[in-house]
């Protein structure tokens, strides 16, 4: 759980494009037929054989193996949906869903950004507007990158402003 | 090599060969099992989606989404095992 500082807003998060869903979501569909056609075109009824009707058989395993798809893609949905950036007024937070029970959540202040860039490359990333953002801080911290991001130019914005913000706000020690 | 005429194989040979009889009882508990883990990972997704996530709207319409289907995929097994079922018994 994420717990925000005092006086701290959430302004905008950063999530990976849902074309990696679109795509995770046409993969199986592709597959969702797979044992209908090992029934229709292999022999299997003479390979395997069961007692009673074993056609509501099939239809049992093939609902099953729609099951696993389903709980599957859901699973891919929650990593997909829970990984991003959180972008407070304060600053950036990085979650990365590694899986159901990973998960690393990092912090940058704002006035510790130096730069931001934003990587949009091919036809598909042009065309629906997914990108990859680097945000490069000061010190030693690790930089933040983000793949397949939602709108990296409005990211790249939003980030812009707020560090500007949060730069103009801290106090200089006046020498 | 040669095997000579063996004859062709099928599941109840193996299956009375090793000792044990394919029921839909076997069937039953294996979809009772199936259920089970299906259930274990829902509540883990549920636990991920109530404590994680900051937009309520967007996943109280995926967890509907999701619970429709599981419970349909699963009412469809129900039926089906329970016809298959019929058909071994009558």
């Amino acid at each position: 759980m994420i717990t925000l500082e005092e006086n701290e807003q959430i302004v905008f998060q950063v999530h990976k494009h849902w074309i990696t869903l679109l795509a995770q979501a046409i993969l199986l569909t592709i597959l969702l037929p797979l044992p209908y056609i090992a029934y229709f075109y292999l022999p299997l009824p003479q390979m395997i054989t069961v007692p009673g009707n074993h056609l509501y058989l099939f239809f049992f395993f093939g609902l099953l193996w729609a099951l696993l798809l389903w709980v599957y893609f859901f699973i891919f949905w929650t990593m997909q949906h829970l990984d991003g950036w959180i972008v407070t007024n304060k600053r950036i937070i990085d979650v990365e869903q590694f899986s159901l029970f990973h998960r690393n959540i990092t912090s940058f202040r704002l006035d510790r950004i130096q730069d931001v860039s934003v990587e949009t490359a091919g036809v598909l990333a042009t065309f629906f507007g997914f990108g990859t953002i680097h945000v490069q801080t000061a010190g030693e911290e690790n930089d933040l990158l983000l793949t397949l991001a939602h709108s990296p130019d409005k990211a790249k914005e939003v980030i812009f402003r707020l560090s500007n913000q949060a730069i103009d706000k801290t106090p200089t020690t006046g020498l | 090599m040669d095997y000579g005429n063996l004859p062709n194989t099928t599941l109840p040979d193996f299956a009375n060969a090793w000792g044990f009889t394919i029921a839909p009882n076997m069937i039953w508990l294996f979809f009772g099992a199936v259920a089970l883990v299906v259930i274990l990972i829902s509540i883990v997704l549920l636990y991920h989606w109530i404590r994680y996530t900051f937009n309520p709207v967007k996943t109280t319409f995926v967890t509907t989404i999701y619970f429709v289907g599981v419970g349909a995929l699963l009412l469809g097994m129900f039926f089906c095992l329970s016809y298959y079922h019929l058909t071994v018994t009558m």
